[in-house]
């Protein structure tokens, strides 16, 4: 082995990295949604919450260190919201006692919700956001949030029982799924399936008008079924 | 081996030899700590053809770097001839440098899609662990290589050093690619 053998390794290792880098800035769209590749399948774990802590929010922000500027343990409320963000940006998670689970998803200026804990509770809602805080109401309940595009944080009543949450923002395949629409057997269906970043699924099938516990959607298809019928969910946002 | 005394000699006298790689080293880690903090996640990078997504790239890739860090660690008791019956095979040196290059140079691309497309992760444990250690790994590494370079360091030193690199290494694929396989099942 000569010398400067390990050296070269680690030049090598560092002109590949630089120049990833560089292929990577050279790939990244002015806007991030017309990237060829989905923005959503590109963060490596779904449970990943973006630092909370990162004060670049413009998306193009050219991506050399503004060191003199960083202050990187800064508090989260510091940051201010995405709002520019292109796309719908989908937090869930449960509620601080476990019991339900929440999906905001905001898209600009507005958002929507599903409150579900999975047994009879179940609430849909929709609403204004602007400057980090959202509040949205619906036919059963209301929820009114701070948000940071990495986090979400606040309370909501459903059917007169409040939770309070903090969620992370995820991406696919985690996030809201729903369906509604009239079955085959004339029911008229809107089901709400929350998927969180442990694999775990909280839903809700509301069949004419009687809140019913879900089967699990396949998130691959969104395909699940309902009072016998293979129907498609969506996935919001 | 010498005796024990000459040994703790030997090592006061030469670890300062460290010094230096140790300082580059840590440089390397502050650096790509403080880029993955500053640096906007833009969730897009480069990817890899033949997988369903830059998520699977990272997970195999990864996985194929902690196949090789075995390799690291095999061929390395074997060199140190720890593992007696088989004696040391004069390509065993190859292997350890080959099987390391080739895993450093898989955990690159990995690195640089974290740094630039998600950045430095604080919001849950995993994700600390993972950004901390991801950070100290390159550090880490660069501390070896530098240290490869020194004559007379201590005998434990390289040890050492290889022992942490694969350390880091396994925690990094543990709160990664184990992570996702057990969370979302093994898929390509």
């Amino acid at each position: 082995m000569s010398r400067n053998s390990p050296l070269v390794t680690l030049l090598a290792g560092g002109a590949l990295g630089v120049g990833l880098l560089v292929a990577s800035m050279a790939a990244t769209p002015e806007e991030p949604a017309a990237g060829d590749e989905p923005a959503a399948d590109a963060t490596e774990s779904p449970a990943t919450e973006p630092a909370e802590d990162l004060e670049a929010t413009e998306p193009n922000e050219p991506p050399d260190e503004d060191v003199d500027e960083a202050e990187p343990d800064d508090s989260p409320e510091a940051t201010e919201p995405p709002a520019d963000a292109p796309e719908p940006v989908t937090y869930v998670g449960y509620v601080d006692d476990g019991t339900a689970s929440v999906a905001v998803i905001v898209d600009g200026d507005e958002a929507i919700a599903y409150v579900c804990d999975g047994v009879s509770r179940e609430a849909w809602l929709s609403g204004a956001a602007a400057d980090g805080e959202l509040e949205l109401t619906g036919d059963q309940g209301s929820l009114s949030a701070t948000y940071d595009g990495f986090v979400a944080e606040g309370e909501t009543t459903v059917d007169g029982q409040t939770w309070t949450f903090s969620i992370a923002q995820v991406d696919p395949p985690e996030g809201l799924y729903r369906f509604a629409d009239t079955i085959a057997g004339g029911a008229d269906v809107v089901g709400g399936w929350i998927v969180l970043p442990n694999g775990d699924q909280v839903g809700l099938v509301n069949v004419d008008g009687e809140s019913q516990p879900a089967d699990q959607i396949d998130v691959e298809t969104g395909q699940v079924t309902v009072e016998g019928e293979v129907v498609t969910a969506e996935r919001q946002g | 081996m010498s005796d024990q005394t000459t040994q703790v000699i030997e090592a006061e006298r030469r670890a300062p030899l460290l010094l230096v790689p140790f300082l580059i080293g840590a440089a390397v880690a502050v650096v790509l700590g403080v880029y993955a903090n500053v640096h906007a996640p833009t969730g897009i990078a480069v990817n890899v053809a033949g997988f369903s997504g830059p998520l699977e790239v990272k997970v195999w890739m990864t996985s194929a770097a902690l196949l090789l860090a075995l390799v690291q660690l095999g061929s390395a008791l074997v060199m140190y001839g720890k593992i007696g019956w088989l004696g040391t095979p004069s390509w065993t040196g190859a292997v350890h440098r080959w099987s390391g290059r080739v895993a450093f140079l898989l955990a690159i691309p990995v690195a640089v899609h974290c740094l630039y497309a998600i950045g430095f992760q604080t919001a849950t444990p995993r994700t600390l662990v993972h950004s901390i250690v991801g950070t100290l790994f390159f550090g880490a590494f660069t501390v070896k290589m530098l240290g490869l370079r020194r004559d007379g360091l201590p005998g434990w030193a390289l040890p050492v050093l290889g022992g942490v690199v694969f350390t880091l290494l396994v925690a990094l694929w543990w709160t990664s690619s184990l992570w996702f396989f057990t969370t979302f099942g093994v898929r390509f």
